[in-house]
């Protein structure tokens, strides 16, 4: 698997969603012919990006997230936005256990489960505009033999 | 074939079992934290116990609801539990700082 692939799809900022945008993300990657481990961090990453958009980006309206993937070699490249509110602080946002909405069980650990299972996690964010998440993660790490 | 979902809650006596499902992401946490409260607040209930037993996938929406059971449950004097995670779920946990303020069991043989 050599060649690029890349698939890109709009929904709605419902929390119903949130487990098709995890598992087509998973789908489309088994191509990499990933570990249920890589398919498990990966998903978990969607999810978090994905609810952040519809709790924090849209704050419970209707809009669009869009979520782009692209597959090169053996690495999934993947951006997640929403045109809602944006962050002001970013660095900020992304603390272990911060959360502007504490009083809505909210755990503050989104960005940091993004960082944990994923190889890169970059925020851009503007006020006003939305917030894009992009990501990556090398599939087959695991497979020391296929070197 | 026979459906062996359980009931989403279970009462005994004071104890609250959750039977958490499959999956466990925000929308899901919704639906558990509205439950449970209610629940919570016309019964007499002292533990909370949240049963893994079933999930295969959760997110950091189970973190928060556990969480925020936690902060009620304190205020009430009562205590949390969390049993049968797979060795993923059992590792967001102690990632999040549960494992410190909640009894955490694993599943077993796992």
């Amino acid at each position: 698997m050599t060649e690029e692939n890349h698939m890109e799809m709009t929904i709605d900022s419902r929390s119903a969603n949130e487990r098709f945008a995890r598992v087509a993300v998973g789908a489309f990657m088994t191509q990499l012919n990933p570990t249920v481990e890589e398919v498990e961090d990966v998903k978990t990453a969607v999810s978090e990006a994905v609810t952040n958009c519809i709790i924090h980006g849209y704050e419970g309206a209707v809009e669009d997230i869009v979520i782009r993937c692209c597959i090169r070699e053996k690495e999934l490249e993947l951006w997640i936005s929403d045109r809602g509110r944006g962050i002001p602080d970013i660095a900020k946002a992304m603390e272990p256990m911060f959360s502007t909405k504490p009083e809505q069980e909210r755990s503050g650990m989104g960005f940091a489960f993004m960082e944990a299972f994923m190889d890169t996690l970059e925020v851009t964010s503007a006020v006003g505009k939305g917030t894009t998440v992009h990501m990556t993660k090398k599939i087959g790490q695991g497979n020391a033999w296929e070197d | 074939m026979e459906d062996k979902t359980k009931e989403l809650m279970e009462l005994q006596k004071s104890r609250l079992i959750i039977h958490v499902p499959r999956e466990l992401d925000d929308h899901h946490a919704r639906e558990i934290i509205q439950k449970a409260d209610n629940l919570l607040e016309t019964h007499w209930i002292r533990t909370i116990v949240f049963d893994f037993e079933e999930t295969g996938f959760m997110d950091s929406a189970g973190v928060g609801m556990i969480l925020g059971r936690y902060k009620k449950m304190q205020y009430m004097g009562g205590k949390v539990e969390a049993c049968a995670m797979n060795d993923r779920i059992y590792g967001m946990l102690k990632l999040s700082g549960l494992a410190g303020i909640i009894t955490m069991k694993r599943r077993a043989g796992r």
